[in-house]
């Protein structure tokens, strides 16, 4: 992982919308499905975040952050964003 | 076409909230995926011939030169609010020499590309297990990402950005 990648999505200075309680972020190289060589970035939201009134204004302005702090540090890679919450990654491990 | 393939991913995405089915959210994401695909087709074809009812049939004949990889191509570039000196060279700049994509152009270029991996990643990986919280927040952002350029009026820009989601291939190898 390139040294950059983690400089630029440091939770404390990146700048999410308020509305949207990040817990951290998890990010791994990653290859799509076209074989272009990109990033696979997990957004842990906090337990109190309502997912079925998610703000999807919120989500966009996030996910731009995220481009834009890489592009900042030079990263060219695309960022393929997932969202999860701790207790359902849990879930998954025990399903 | 876009609104009912929205309304059937979130119908498909509430199903059983407290232990959906993996084959629902699954189907939910293609159904999000298709929804901003079309959409983007239509608006597409609508620059290009025209909206007129008359007109759909030579809409629906160019809809058909559309490609997901050409589409997504253009869009990951569009996304990260830069494009290569090569494609845009001649265009208009601002003050600091820069092409600048608007926020609304940026929000449905990295939606349709962030969707068509997840959409595929649906359709084809049986390993990949998918969370509600993710195939609802794809959903929302997803309408929030096609109504903001929608909202976005017609200009050089937005005109240029359609048209590059059909001519991305060769232009960007020039």
């Amino acid at each position: 992982m390139d040294a950059r990648v983690k400089k630029a999505l440091n939770l404390k200075k990146l700048r999410f919308p308020s509305s949207l309680p990040v817990e951290r972020l998890e990010v791994e190289d990653y290859t799509d499905w076209t074989g272009d060589a990109s990033l696979k970035v997990v957004v842990i939201l906090g337990e109190s975040v309502d997912v079925d009134h998610i703000d999807g204004d919120a989500v966009l302005d996030l996910k731009r952050e995220i481009h834009d702090r890489l592009q900042q540090q030079g990263i060219t890679l695309f960022p393929y964003i997932f969202f999860a919450k701790q207790s359902e990654l849990a879930a998954l491990d025990e399903d | 076409m876009h609104d009912d393939l929205f309304a059937q991913a979130e119908v498909l995405a509430r199903i059983d909230p407290k232990k959906p089915k993996q084959v629902n959210l699954r189907r939910a994401i293609t159904a999000a995926y298709y929804a901003v695909f079309h959409y983007l087709v239509d608006e597409a074809c609508c620059m290009q011939i025209g909206s007129k009812h008359s007109q759909a049939p030579y809409r629906s004949v160019i809809g058909r030169a559309f490609t997901h990889t050409v589409m997504k191509q253009a869009c990951t570039s569009f996304a990260g609010g830069t494009l290569k000196e090569t494609v845009i060279k001649g265009l208009p700049r601002d003050a600091t020499g820069r092409y600048q994509i608007s926020e609304a152009i940026r929000n449905v270029a990295l939606t349709f590309a962030d969707l068509q991996e997840k959409r595929y990643r649906a359709d084809y990986d049986r390993c990949e297990r998918f969370i509600r919280s993710e195939v609802l927040t794809i959903i929302e952002s997803a309408k929030k990402g096609v109504a903001r350029f929608a909202e976005l009026p017609i200009s050089d820009d937005k005109r240029f950005f359609l048209a590059c989601l059909w001519a991305w291939k060769e232009l960007a190898n020039r």
